[in-house]
C-alpha cells in the first residue's frame, strides 16, 4: 500500500525536516514494515504552467502541430504530437534543459520548426501512466506558476507499506490510521475526524430503501445476512441529488495519483478519496438506475448473474452476497460494483453505500471471482463497523462541496448494526514490562497506549482496565499479550537490552536419529570424499514414467507449481541418477550422497496416523570413468565400511534370491547386491541399469554405482550400547592359507562358511585373499586365508595339522579341490 | 725402509683417491693390510732387522699401519655415505602432482550452518526435534492459532495433498510435537525441510530449510529473545552483524518479530536479494501466542515462553554471499564441491 506524506500532514504534524528514510525506517521499526520510499516531485522543479495560445498545422507533418504557449509575458513555440492539444488549454510545460522520461529536452528544429521546450503528458512527467494526451491542467492558475507551487501536491513522499505486515491490522489500510501510528511515534497530536452531523438528518425522503436480508424483510429466503456475526454487518446509505460529475480538481486527483490510483470523476473519486483517507470502501450507485425503489443486501440465488464495473460478468453462487435492487444484483458486496448502476457523465443523483462486510464471505467471493480489489483486500481485513458512518458523512460533505447545488435528500439510512459490546483487558503496568523484559515507565507505557487510541483506567500500581478501541477491536487486540505488543514495538524492540534468563543447568536429551545421520555424513565425506547434495521432494509424471514407477502410486499435490514437481517421489535414487547425468558434463567421476525423506500413500500401520508413511534414505550415485568389476566392489566396501562406524558390525551384502522380488528398471540384474545386517535387509548397492544410462543419454562408458539404505532402520538397529570387549589373546596363533578351485559364480561368501564349519572353534579368522581367472573356462582360484588359535592354551602341532586336514577335506567334498 | 714407508703412504692415497666402490676399497685393504700386504710384508721384515735399528724401525712400520687403516676406514666412511646420497639422489617426487585425485568430500553449505547452529543451542542446553513433512491441517495450523479462513494461512503458499494433508510451510509444526511430548520448562530446536508453493527465483524456493526454536519457562521476556537471536547470530557470522527488530505479524506468536540483518550480499547498499532495500528478513520470532501454550496444554498463565524460526538456506546465502537461491537444490557439484569446509 501506497502512503502519501502530503495526506498524514493533513491529520499531525510529522517533523519536515525528518530525511524521508528515516520516516521509512522508524514506522518500519514500530509499526510495519515500509519496503520503499519514493520522493515525488523533486523532477518536476523547472516545470512551469503554459497556456495554449494558437495551434496551427506544422508545414511538414501531417500529427505534428505547432503550438504557441504563454508562459506569463514571454510566449514559446513548440512543436506538438499530443491528439488533444486546442487553445486556451492550461498544460506542463518543460523549458530546454531539462530532463524527461530520461531524455534530455532542448532547442532544436522538428522537421524544418523551431521547437523550444515540450508540452508534457503525465505519463511524460512520470505522474501516472496516462500518456494519451497532454495533462489538461484544471482553470484558475496563471501562466508561468511553477507547476509544484501550483500544485504542491504533486512534491510528495510516498512509503510503500508491505501489504503482509498489515494483515493483521484493519486501520491501517488508510492515511487516518497510519497518521495514527506516526503521531505517537514522533508524540505529536491527531487531528480528530470532522463529521458534519446536519448530513445525517437531511429532510425529505430518499427513493431508494435499504434492506438487509433478515433484519428488516420479513420471510425472507436467503437467510439473516444482518447482525454482529452476519455477512453485513452494517450498512450506511445515502441519496444525494442535483450533482454534476466531472473531473476532480487537481488537489484530488492528485492525491490520488500519489497512491497510484487514477482519477475517474468527481464522484468516483471522492469515494475513493475516503477509501484511502480511512481504508473504508465506499460504492456510488446511480440512484436513477437502481430499480424498484429499494436496495437489498441478500445471498445471491444459486447461477445468478451480474455484470461488473470491469466488463466482466460473474456467475454467483448461493454463498456470495450481493447488493441487488428490486429486481437484480447490483453489486458484488465488498468487491466490486455492477455495471448496471455505474456513474456515468450524465448521472445526477448519486447512492452512497459505506458498508461493513465479513471478511470471510469478502475472502471467498473475491478469490472465487478473481476479483481482488481495494475494497475486497480491505474488507477481508475485518473493518471497524465504527468507520462506515463517518466515511459515509465524509465523503458527502465532500460532494457537497466539489458539486455546489448538490443535496443529501433523506436522513442516513443506517441498517442492520449492532455494535460490539466493548473489549476490555485487565492487565497492569508491571506485567506489561516484564514481559518485555525492559524498563519503560508507567507514564511512557498509558501514553503510548493512550495515543493509540487505548483507553486506560486504574492508577499506576494497580490492575488496569485497557478498553480496546473500535479500530482495534474487530480481531487485532483482545488479550494482555497484545498490549504487550502495543507498549514494546512504540518503545521499540531494539531499544530493550538482552540479557540471559537463568535455568536449571541440565544436559539436554539426545536425538538418536540426528545423532547417527550426523556420523553418517561424516563419514561419507570424510573418509569416502562424496559431496552431500539436496534434492527436491518432488517429482512429476514423466520421471516416474522414465523409472518405471507407477505415477499413480504417488502422493500428489492440488496445487503444484508445476508439472515436473506434482507428486512426492517413493525413491531418491533415479533423482540421484538425473542428476548424475548432469554433473557428467563437467566431472569425469564423483560420488554423491543425501539422506532425504521418501514419502508413500501406505500408511505404517504402527503409528497407526493419519499421516503417509514418511521414511528417511541415505543414498548416493557414483559415477567412474569406465565400467570395471572393481567400481562394484569399492561402493560395496565403502557402504559396509560405514555401518560398521556405525556400530552395525554383522553388515554384509548378500545375493538377491530368486525371484525374490521384481527389480526396479533403473537398477542392473546382476550387478546387485542386498545389504543385511543378522538377517534383515538395509538396502542395495548396485549398478545403473544400462538402458537407463543410454534413455537419459549419460555418458555410456561411464559406470553408474548407486546404494540406497533404509535410514531408520540403520538407526533403529545400531547397538547403542559399548562394544564387546575381550583381552588380546595370550597364546600364538598359527596362519594356514589354502588355494582352491570353484566355478566362477561360487560366492566366496559359501567358502568360507565350509571352512568355518570344518574348523569349529579354532578357526579365529578367515578371509579371501587373491581370487583370479586363468586356471581354466568358467573357474576361479581363491586363496582363503586362515588364522587358528585358541584363548586357553597353544595348539598343538598334531592339532593344527588335523585342523588343516579337516578344511582342505571339507572343501574338497564339496568339490572344491586344491589348486 | 724410510723411504719404502713414504712410498707406501703415498701411494695408497693416490689410490685411494681413485678407488670409487666398495669393493675396490676391499682389494687396496688386502694389498696392503692383507696377509700379504705391503704394510704387512714391512711388519715381517722388522725380525730381520738389527736390535738397534728395530725399534726405531717398528715405530715408524706401526704408524704407517696406523694411518694405513684410519685412511681406508675414511675412505670407507666417504665411500658410504657417496653411496647413500647417490641412492637418495636417484629418488625424486614431483610435488606438484596428484595422480590419485583424492577428494575430501563436503557438506551441504545449509548442513554446515545447521550443525553449528545445533552445536551452539544444544551447547545451550536445547534438545533437537524432529517431525514429519507431511502434516495435518492441525499441526501446522490450528494448533498455531492460524484457523480455517485465517488470511495468514494465504500468506504461507500451502501445497496441499490430495488426501487433504499438506507439506509443512514451516517448522513451527515441529514446537506442536515438542510441546505433547515435554513438559516446562524446556528448550527445542527442529531443524528440518520445508515447503511453500512459491515461484522460484534468486531469492525464493518452493523447498528450503528452517530451524525452530522454542523455549518455554516461567517468566520468559522478549528481552531473552533478543539474547538467543544475538548469540545465534555471532556465532553463524563470527562477528556481530547490524541487525534490528521491528513488529511482525505471526499468529503463533503475540508480539511477533521480525528479526532482519544488514544485506551482506551488497553490504546495505541495495541488490535484488534484499529487494534494493538494504535489509534481509532472517528471523521471524516472537513471544509464544497464548492459544499455542493452550493448544499445547501449557498453563499460559504460568508459563510464556519465545519462539523462532530461522530460514537456514538464508543464512547460507548471507554467509557466503550465494547470488541465487536455487543453487541449493541444483546437486551441481560445481557449486557445492566449493564448500570443502
Amino acid at each position: 500500500m501506497l502512503i502519501s506524506l502530503n495526506w498524514i500532514r493533513d491529520f499531525c504534524s510529522v517533523p519536515l525536516r525528518e530525511k524521508p528514510t528515516t520516516l521509512g525506517s522508524r514506522f518500519s521499526l514500530h509499526t510495519a514494515e515500509v519496503e520503499s520510499v519514493l520522493e515525488f516531485g523533486a523532477k518536476l522543479r523547472r516545470i512551469v504552467v503554459a497556456r495554449v495560445e494558437s495551434v496551427s498545422p506544422h508545414p511538414e507533418a501531417d500529427r505534428l502541430q505547432v503550438v504557441r504557449a504563454d508562459l506569463g509575458g514571454k510566449t514559446v513555440s513548440v512543436v506538438c504530437g499530443a491528439p488533444n492539444v486546442r487553445p486556451e488549454q492550461l498544460v506542463p510545460y518543460a523549458p530546454p534543459g531539462v530532463t524527461i522520461s530520461g531524455q534530455k529536452i532542448e532547442a532544436r528544429k522538428i522537421r524544418g520548426v523551431q521547437s523550444a521546450g515540450m508540452l508534457c503528458s503525465q505519463k511524460e512527467l512520470e505522474i501516472s501512466a496516462d500518456g494519451a494526451g497532454l495533462w489538461e491542467l484544471p482553470e484558475g492558475v496563471p501562466p508561468g506558476t511553477p507547476l509544484l507551487k501550483a500544485y504542491s501536491e504533486l512534491q510528495d513522499v510516498v512509503l510503500e507499506v508491505d501489504n503482509k505486515s498489515l494483515t493483521h491490522r484493519p486501520d491501517l489500510w488508510g492515511h487516518y490510521g497510519i497518521a495514527r501510528e506516526f503521531a505517537t511515534i514522533y508524540r505529536t497530536e491527531l487531528k480528530p475526524l470532522e463529521v458534519d452531523e446536519s448530513l445525517a438528518t437531511a429532510p425529505g425522503v430518499s427513493a431508494i430503501a435499504v434492506e438487509v436480508a433478515g433484519v428488516n424483510l420479513d420471510g425472507d429466503p436467503g437467510g439473516n445476512v444482518g447482525g454482529r456475526d452476519g455477512a453485513c454487518r452494517r450498512y450506511c446509505g445515502l441519496q444525494i441529488d442535483s450533482i454534476q460529475v466531472a473531473p476532480s480538481p487537481a488537489w484530488l486527483q492528485n492525491r490520488l495519483l500519489a497512491v497510484g490510483s487514477r482519477p475517474i470523476n468527481n464522484i468516483v473519486d471522492v469515494t475513493n478519496y475516503i477509501l484511502f483517507e480511512l481504508g473504508q470502501p465506499l460504492h456510488a450507485f446511480d440512484s436513477t438506475l437502481v430499480k424498484g425503489g429499494k436496495i437489498v443486501v441478500r445471498r445471491a440465488c444459486q447461477g445468478e448473474r451480474i455484470e461488473l464495473l470491469d466488463d466482466t460478468t460473474v456467475e454467483l453462487q448461493d454463498d456470495d452476497l450481493v447488493i441487488a435492487d428490486g429486481e437484480e444484483p447490483v453489486a458484488l458486496a465488498g468487491v466490486m460494483g455492477g455495471a448496471g448502476t455505474e456513474i456515468s457523465h450524465s448521472c445526477t443523483s448519486v447512492f452512497l453505500e459505506c458498508a461493513n462486510f465479513a471478511p470471510t464471505g469478502v475472502r471467498r467471493t473475491s478469490r472465487r471471482s478473481g476479483k481482488v480489489t481495494d475494497s475486497s483486500l480491505r474488507f477481508e481485513k475485518s473493518l471497524d463497523p465504527e468507520v462506515a458512518r463517518v466515511g459515509i458523512l465524509r465523503a458527502a460533505k465532500m460532494i457537497l462541496e466539489l458539486c455546489p447545488g448538490a443535496k443529501v435528500v433523506g436522513p442516513l439510512q443506517d441498517v442492520g448494526y449492532e455494535p460490539a459490546p466493548p473489549i476490555e483487558v485487565q492487565t497492569n503496568a508491571k506485567f506489561l514490562t516484564q514481559r518485555l523484559g525492559a524498563r519503560i515507565t508507567t507514564r511512557r507505557v498509558r501514553e503510548s497506549l493512550e495515543r493509540l487510541g487505548f483507553g486506560v483506567q486504574g492508577e499506576d500500581l494497580e490492575t488496569w482496565t485497557v478498553s480496546v478501541p473500535s479500530w482495534r477491536a474487530t480481531k487485532d487486540v483482545s488479550i494482555e499479550e497484545d498490549l504487550v505488543e502495543e507498549v514494546g514495538r512504540i518503545y521499540g524492540y531494539d531499544n530493550i537490552k538482552p540479557f540471559a534468563p537463568s535455568w536449571p543447568v541440565a544436559a539436554p536429551g539426545g536425538n538418536s536419529h540426528r545423532t547417527f545421520e550426523r556420523r553418517a555424513k561424516s563419514f561419507l565425506t570424510q573418509y569416502a570424499g562424496l559431496s552431500e547434495v539436496f534434492t527436491y521432494s518432488m517429482v512429476g509424471r514423466a520421471h516416474c514414467e522414465r523409472f518405471g514407477l507407477d505415477p499413480d502410486a504417488h502422493l500428489k499435490l492440488k496445487n503444484p507449481v508445476s508439472e515436473d514437481m506434482d507428486r512426492l517421489r517413493r525413491e531418491i535414487v533415479p533423482i540421484h541418477i538425473e542428476k548424475g547425468r548432469d554433473n557428467q558434463r563437467f566431472f569425469e567421476e564423483f560420488g554423491f550422497f543425501e539422506v532425504g525423506r521418501v514419502y508413500r500413500k501406505e500408511c505404517d500401520r504402527l503409528r497407526s496416523s493419519e499421516l503417509p508413511d514418511e521414511k528417511s534414505r541415505l543414498a548416493g550415485l557414483y559415477c567412474f570413468a569406465e565400467r570395471k568389476e572393481e567400481n562394484f566392489y569399492q561402493v560395496r566396501g565403502m557402504v559396509l565400511r560405514l555401518l560398521l562406524n556405525l556400530g552395525i558390525d554383522s553388515a554384509s551384502m548378500a545375493p538377491l534370491g530368486d525371484g525374490e522380488l521384481t527389480l526396479p528398471t533403473w537398477i542392473h540384474p546382476t550387478v546387485v547386491g542386498r545389504v543385511t545386517a543378522g538377517g534383515s535387509p538395509f538396502g542395495l548397492v548396485y549398478r545403473v541399469h544400462p538402458m537407463i544410462v543410454r534413455e537419459l543419454k549419460c555418458k555410456e562408458k561411464a559406470d553408474l554405482i548407486a546404494f540406497d539404505i533404509a535410514f531408520d532402520d540403520v538407526v533403529e538397529r545400531a547397538p547403542k550400547a559399548f562394544v564387546d570387549y575381550s583381552p588380546p589373546l595370550r597364546y600364538p596363533t598359527v596362519p594356514f592359507e589354502v588355494t582352491v578351485v570353484a566355478e566362477a559364480r561360487v560366492l566366496v561368501r559359501d567358502l568360507c562358511a565350509i571352512v568355518e564349519d570344518a574348523a569349529g572353534e579354532a578357526l579365529l579368522k578367515c578371509r579371501i585373499g587373491n581370487v583370479y581367472a586363468g586356471v581354466g573356462e568358467g573357474k576361479k582360484a581363491v586363496n582363503i586365508r586362515v588364522v587358528f588359535g585358541s584363548s586357553e592354551r597353544t595348539l598343538s602341532g598334531e592339532e593344527v595339522s588335523a585342523l588343516q586336514t579337516r578344511v582342505i577335506g571339507a572343501l574338497g567334498d564339496r568339490g572344491f579341490p586344491l589348486r | 725402509m724410510k723411504d719404502e714407508i713414504a712410498a707406501i703412504s703415498d701411494e695408497l692415497r693416490e689410490a685411494l683417491d681413485s678407488v670409487s666402490s666398495e669393493s675396490g676399497l676391499g682389494t687396496l685393504r688386502v694389498a696392503y693390510v692383507g696377509k700379504n700386504g705391503r704394510v704387512t710384508s714391512l711388519l715381517k721384515q722388522l725380525g730381520g732387522l738389527p736390535a738397534e735399528e728395530r725399534k726405531e724401525a717398528g715405530r715408524l712400520v706401526n704408524g704407517l699401519k696406523g694411518e694405513v687403516e684410519r685412511l681406508l676406514a675414511e675412505r670407507a666412511v666417504e665411500l658410504q655415505s657417496a653411496a647413500l646420497e647417490a641412492e637418495l639422489q636417484a629418488e625424486w617426487v614431483d610435488v606438484t602432482l596428484d595422480p590419485a585425485q583424492h577428494r575430501v568430500g563436503n557438506l551441504h553449505p545449509t548442513t554446515r550452518i545447521q550443525y553449528e547452529l545445533e552445536d551452539v543451542f544444544v551447547s545451550m542446553g536445547f534438545e533437537v526435534l524432529d517431525g514429519p513433512q507431511v502434516e495435518t491441517e492441525h499441526f501446522n495450523f490450528e494448533a498455531l492459532n492460524i484457523p480455517a479462513n485465517h488470511p495468514a494461512r494465504d500468506m504461507q503458499d500451502t501445497f496441499y495433498l490430495e488426501d487433504g494433508n499438506l507439506l509443512r510451510t514451516h517448522t513451527s509444526s515441529i514446537q506442536v510435537r515438542g510441546m505433547q511430548r515435554l513438559r516446562p520448562p524446556f528448550k527445542i530446536i527442529g531443524p528440518g525441510k520445508c515447503f511453500r508453493c512459491e515461484r522460484l527465483d534468486a531469492s525464493h524456493e518452493a523447498t528450503f530449510h528452517q530451524m525452530e526454536g522454542m523455549m518455554v519457562d516461567r517468566d520468559i521476556k522478549v528481552a531473552h529473545l533478543v539474547y538467543f537471536m544475538k548469540t545465534l547470530l555471532s556465532h553463524i557470522f563470527g562477528r556481530e552483524e547490524e541487525v534490528r527488530l521491528r513488529p511482525g505479524y505471526f499468529p503463533f506468536v503475540e508480539p511477533g518479530f521480525e528479526l532482519d540483518i544488514r544485506c551482506l550480499i551488497c553490504a546495505g547498499r541495495g541488490c535484488p536479494v534484499c529487494k534494493y532495500g538494504g535489509w534481509v528478513e532472517l528471523l521471524p520470532c516472537g513471544m509464544v501466542h497464548p492459544n499455542v501454550l493452550r493448544a499445547g496444554d501449557i498453563d499460559s498463565s504460568e508459563y510464556s515462553g519465545f519462539a523462532f524460526g530461522l530460514g537456514l538456506d538464508r543464512l547460507v546465502q548471507m554467509r557466503y554471499g550465494i547470488e541465487d537461491i536455487r543453487h541449493l537444490h541444483s546437486a551441481d557439484l560445481r557449486f557445492l564441491r566449493q564448500f570443502s569446509h
